[in-house]
């Protein structure tokens, strides 16, 4: 039931995406497009079938014998006819004779290739990743400047109906019915929601009460729990969300030194600390690992949160994974750069710079002279960039070693004594 | 059970009939012998009507037709598609197609639900078959051979088809099909399917030189072996009930 004005704008964003330049939500969602959430559903469906529909246009020959259509346009009408809901494109007339001259001949192939993979729904086509995504609940955390976790958890139930269950662990939050919300197992500041609550415009999260970051974001902060009135340094904080954690923790009182190289992402961290209310931060556009640790600025230093840059291997984005589905013909063209690809040379050097910065940062902590307690945290999966880096650093000094007890109710840990939670690893000194 | 029948001394029966489970068409002959056979089979539940198509008589080979609709080719008559349409049920779209392949009982092998197709059939024929007679529509061959309707035999049980037909494209044919195939020969080893044998849900008709084996091997693949008396307690009990009160 679309126009035909909206398929054509869907097929120019396919093109785009082709590119790999930008991101499937910054293109639906750009000013030009009107039926942004419409847009947005059959982008994201038309990219999941992608590699099926390729092969139905391919020997269906549409492209022979209609010479109007583009490619992408065909990919758009092909899913739309047969695994969209326009059965009959009444508002799109000029592709309504293209498709109905066709309907057969696509529907054909579509089975073919459904007894060929022995799929019962068109569901069953799509690989079983994409099928059944591994779906993580939303959590939000409680800005503890703001509000206390009690009335937040009071105001959802008085005022959005939603009822609080009893915290559970692992697995069982993957079944979450609607309209209800759980304390979080492990860290006491955080709250768990079904994974596609819609927090965008919530009042509490317009004025900074809630903030929206995941759990394995929320670790580092707890880790290094700097008691009220402390001296903290975030090595490289933007954009601002666990730096934003730590002063929320100490309550507003004490000082934190937020370092961050990048102009813009440090203005991104100030608008965030301020929205969240914090007054405690220092942000520093300056390099950490040229702070002077003799600095007397520096001396009350104790605690110091690190988060380097790292390769991100760890984090869980579905939308990247429909994205990087390819069809047979541009397997044999793949030139991109898979960062879970360790067995890639240009991977391998590429870790290893990662993990060799990622040493000296931490080294450079050690330097600052009061300094106590130390966290150390990535969004990778690689052993190289986590235990290694850990180890490495360890064996260079004998004055820090390793906490055995940081938030004793976790219970995996990754190698070698440092802590797992999906990508959070920590030393803590 | 399958009955062996001949037209004016031709065993391609499938020439000159169409049988489907809604009607049946037979070629107007010298004389009514070959009619009768299909009237006492079919008389009580289908009507069995006398057409010609485009004067010929060889209306087996120029009409594809199912439980849903019948196709025509161009060359039939006004005359005649007016006298099918008064003799057929209501229920059953009767259409006329412009295609260069005239022959439709040829290019177009169909039970109610899937239909084989000529692989060079017009795009908008092919639309036509699937609004016509409500049927997914697949273009294939049957080993090797373009006239999938000359080569095989359709109903909604099973399938009978080319002699030389591999396994795998039985396996492949079968799936498409959902229903069993097996490979076969009419009037004594002949591997005209089509022309030799016509099948519906129920009943069967073939070649008076077909052979007791190739007989057997019909009603087993069409599920024939004492049909009649399930198909009147499972299918027609609720129109037997019906008409007795």
């Amino acid at each position: 039931m679309s126009s035909p004005g909206f398929y054509v704008q869907a097929a120019k964003i396919l093109d785009k995406l082709a590119l790999k330049k930008t991101t499937i939500k910054a293109v639906t969602l750009a000013d030009d497009v009107k039926e942004k959430k419409k847009m947005y559903a059959i982008i994201n469906e038309t990219l999941k079938y992608k590699p099926i529909i390729s092969e139905i246009i391919e020997k269906s020959q549409i492209l022979k014998n209609e010479k109007k259509l583009s490619k992408s346009l065909a990919i758009v009408l092909v899913y739309d006819l047969l695994f969209g809901h326009a059965k009959n494109f009444k508002n799109a007339p000029a592709f309504q004779k293209i498709m109905n001259k066709n309907k057969a001949r696509l529907n054909a192939e579509l089975v073919k290739i459904k007894i060929r993979k022995k799929a019962v729904n068109n569901e069953d086509l799509l690989p079983k990743e994409i099928k059944n995504p591994f779906i993580l609940p939303r959590y939000v955390r409680v800005n503890l400047l703001k509000s206390t976790v009690d009335k937040v958890i009071e105001y959802f139930q008085k005022n959005n109906g939603y009822e609080l269950l009893p915290p559970v662990e692992g697995k069982e939050l993957a079944h979450f019915k609607p309209k209800t919300f759980r304390k979080d197992f492990h860290l006491n500041d955080l709250l768990v929601f079904p994974a596609n609550t819609d927090f965008h415009d919530h009042p509490l999260y317009l004025n900074g009460t809630l903030i929206l970051q995941d759990k394995a974001s929320c670790f580092p902060a707890h880790v290094l729990s700097p008691p009220p009135g402390s001296v903290v340094i975030d090595g490289c904080a933007a954009p601002g969300n666990k730096t934003s954690h730590v002063a929320s923790l100490m309550g507003n009182k004490g000082h934190i030194f937020a370092f961050d190289l990048d102009k813009r992402r440090l203005g991104l961290l100030k608008r965030l600390t301020t929205k969240a209310g914090c007054s405690c931060i220092e942000p520093l556009n300056e390099n950490f690992l040229e702070a002077d640790p003799n600095d007397p600025k520096y001396a009350d230093v104790e605690y110091i949160l690190l988060d380097p840059s790292c390769s991100g291997s760890g984090i869980v984005s579905r939308l990247d994974q429909i994205l990087n589905q390819k069809s047979q013909e541009e397997n044999e063209n793949e030139t991109i750069l898979d960062i879970k690809d360790t067995s890639n040379k240009l991977v391998q050097e590429r870790l290893k710079s990662l993990s060799d910065f990622q040493l000296l940062t931490i080294q450079h902590a050690f330097k600052f002279p009061k300094v106590k307690r130390i966290s150390y945290s990535t969004c990778s999966i690689h052993q190289i960039e986590n235990e290694d880096v850990v180890k490495r650093a360890l064996e260079s000094t004998n004055e820090f070693r390793l906490s055995a007890h940081c938030i004793p109710q976790w219970k995996r840990r990754g190698l070698e004594g440092s802590v797992e939670h999906g990508r959070c690893y920590f030393i803590y000194v | 059970m399958a009955v062996r029948a001949q037209f004016e001394n031709s065993n391609d029966i499938g020439v000159f009939s169409k049988l489907t489970n809604s009607y049946c068409l037979v070629a107007i002959g010298g004389s009514e012998n070959f009619y009768s056979v299909f009237e006492s089979q079919l008389a009580d539940v289908i009507p069995v009507v006398h057409t010609s198509i485009g004067g010929t008589r060889i209306i087996g080979r120029l009409t594809a037709g199912n439980r849903h609709g019948l196709l025509v080719p161009n060359t039939t008559t006004d005359q005649e598609l007016q006298h099918l349409r008064n003799s057929l049920p209501d229920s059953v779209a009767i259409q006329r197609i412009e295609e260069r392949l005239s022959a439709l009982g040829n290019v177009i092998a169909c039970n109610d639900y899937v239909a084989l197709v000529h692989p060079d059939i017009d795009r908008e024929t092919e639309e036509i078959i699937a609004d016509t007679l409500k049927v997914e529509v697949f273009r294939q061959t049957i080993a090797g051979n373009v006239l999938v309707g000359s080569y095989c035999s359709l109903s909604n049980q099973g399938g009978l088809v080319h002699p030389n037909t591999s396994i795998q494209d039985q396996d492949e044919l079968s799936s498409l099909l959902q229903i069993p195939l097996v490979a076969g020969t009419v009037n004594r080893g002949s591997d005209l399917i089509g022309a030799g044998c016509v099948v519906n849900d129920w009943s069967a008709f073939v070649g008076l030189d077909t052979s007791s084996t190739e007989i057997s091997v019909i009603e087993k693949i069409f599920n024939l072996q004492n049909t009649k008396s399930s198909y009147v307690v499972n299918e027609m009990r609720d129109q037997l009930i019906d008409s007795m009160i």
